[in-house]
């Protein structure tokens, strides 16, 4: 199911703040800047322009300075690449899907390429772009291999499946727009690959 | 006054979600009556039903060798170069994962690697929950036929030992605010390229031939450098001259930032051409190599002399 709880303090809006605050929770994936004011998340921007330190702390991230922050922006840079070689791929998906295998190993790259086989299988292409606000969550420089969490606030409402033909959106009814998103990376040699990639389409941000 | 609000709020969301679920969740009903499908999860609605799961458990290894694949009465070629072998029982794909992934690989889930293989899943039934590598103590497809060019592709690309950059700065360790840094890294075949090795199949073979195209420094003080190599070595004879294609200038110093340092990495953009023997055909695409460790570097405000 798409609901969730969200937990509001009685005492900290009258009742039709409340309302407001509940219906669009409720309608979440249908109106993604309803969703805003529920300050649940902090986009943080995309490396290398990551936010001066100080705020990691608050949002229970990993730090961005020292050492551990050159990591977390190497790693969000994996991260974004593999966003960017997505919609390159789901751009044009009767082209060579080979740049994803740079970036994503295991699940994610069978999410990947499952999903530019059903655009190739219905003849759709992607057009537009999501944006992405990656924050890399925590990292685990010491395990075998080193691992490293990122979160997203996945925006995806600029992003559409359009014939393709036409070019004439085709989007499904009703479709998300905005969610938290998961992945989990894991390092071999030098570069950190994305394994994992979990939606949490219910979590709004 | 306010628990009754709360109540009929209840109410509310449980309409809500009724109406949600009779929505349904993989397609749209247009006005002409056509469907969208749902092809890009990141977009769509999913809703999970219990029971609804592929089971991971195909019917068995023959299966493959049905002469039809058919998936939502849609006829399919059984096998796909990326993503395996199909299954009509449940919707998914089987690509034997080769070589066998390492014991501590969270897919064995402890157990042995010889009793088994690690298939990676992919399953068009989006409502699935059976996605990535699984474990098969029997084969739920065959595996891959040689030849397999995005297999070779790989190999081809492994072969090549590419290195990643280690770094140096010109000063070393101390630079000082608005004084070019230079910037490089150590220059070799496996750093720079170019590259190339060949995978061979039974019938056709691919040759991978790799090359530095961009280096980008991320230099820790919110800016990235972008040079078109591996950057120029100092050396004490060139004296207070600036690098030729790899430099930096810092506007500020390192000494508010955790132990007034800042740490630098760079990462190597390479440009990977996979050509295959038997049509010709090539794919290129970038492959980005960081550094493996950040070099720290201190950066202080000019300190005038008397």
């Amino acid at each position: 199911m798409r609901q969730r709880v969200i937990m509001v303090r009685p005492g900290a809006v009258g009742v039709g703040g409340l309302t407001l605050l509940l219906l669009t929770a409720c309608g979440a994936a249908d109106n993604g800047s309803a969703t805003d004011r529920l300050p649940e998340f902090t986009p943080a921007p995309t490396a290398p322009a990551a936010a001066p330190g100080g705020s990691a702390a608050a949002t229970g991230s990993a730090p961005t300075e020292g050492p551990d922050g050159a990591t977390g922006r190497v790693v969000l840079r994996a991260y974004q690449g593999w966003w960017d070689a997505q919609i390159a791929a789901f751009g044009q998906p009767a082209a060579d899907p080979v740049a994803l295998r740079g970036y994503a190993v295991d699940g994610a790259l069978s999410g990947s390429l499952i999903t530019r086989q059903q655009l190739l299988d219905a003849k759709l292409v992607m057009t537009g772009s999501p944006r992405n606000s990656p924050l890399v969550k925590s990292i685990q420089s010491t395990g075998n291999p080193p691992t490293a969490i990122v979160e997203d606030c996945l925006d995806v409402t600029d992003w559409h499946q359009a014939d393709a033909g036409t070019k004439a959106v085709r989007d499904p009814s009703p479709r998300l727009t905005r969610y938290v998103a998961t992945a989990t990376l894991r390092k071999s040699d030098s570069r950190w690959l994305i394994e994992d990639f979990k939606r949490e389409e219910g979590r709004s941000c | 006054m306010l628990r009754t609000a709360r109540r009929i709020l209840v109410r509310v969301l449980l309409l809500i979600g009724m109406l949600a679920a009779t929505i349904s969740p993989a397609g749209a009903e247009e006005p002409g009556g056509s469907v969208n499908p749902c092809a890009v999860r990141d977009i769509c609605i999913i809703v999970h039903e219990p029971g609804s799961t592929a089971s991971g458990h195909p019917g068995g290894k023959t299966e493959t060798a049905a002469a039809k694949c058919v998936w939502d009465g849609v006829e399919r070629p059984c096998w796909n170069d990326q993503l395996g072998w199909f299954s009509n029982s449940t919707g998914c794909y089987y690509m034997l994962m080769q070589p066998k992934p390492p014991a501590d690989h969270r897919a064995w889930g402890g157990r042995d690697p010889a009793t088994g293989e690690i298939y990676n899943v992919s399953c068009l039934d989006s409502s699935s929950a059976a996605r990535g590598p699984q474990f098969f103590a029997q084969a739920p497809a065959g595996p891959p036929p040689t030849d397999n060019v995005v297999a070779l592709r790989k190999e081809a690309l492994e072969m090549l030992h590419i290195a990643p950059p280690k770094m140096h700065a010109a000063p070393a360790g101390k630079a000082v605010v608005g004084a070019p840094v230079w910037l490089w890294y150590d220059r070799s075949a496996a750093s720079v390229g170019p590259l190339t090795g060949t995978a061979r199949g039974n019938v056709i073979s691919v040759t991978a031939t790799a090359w530095v195209e961009d280096v980008v420094w991320d230099t820790d003080d919110f800016h990235t450098v972008g040079c078109k190599g591996a950057g120029t070595p100092y050396r004490a004879d060139l004296g207070r001259t600036e690098s030729p294609d790899c430099e930096h200038v810092f506007r500020s110093s390192s000494a508010h930032r955790a132990d007034g340092t800042l740490y630098l990495t760079a990462t190597a953009i390479w440009k990977v051409k996979a050509t295959r023997s038997d049509t010709g055909q090539s794919v290129e695409f970038d492959y980005p190599v960081p550094s493996a460790t950040s070099m720290p570097l201190q950066v202080a405000e000019v300190q005038v002399l008397n």
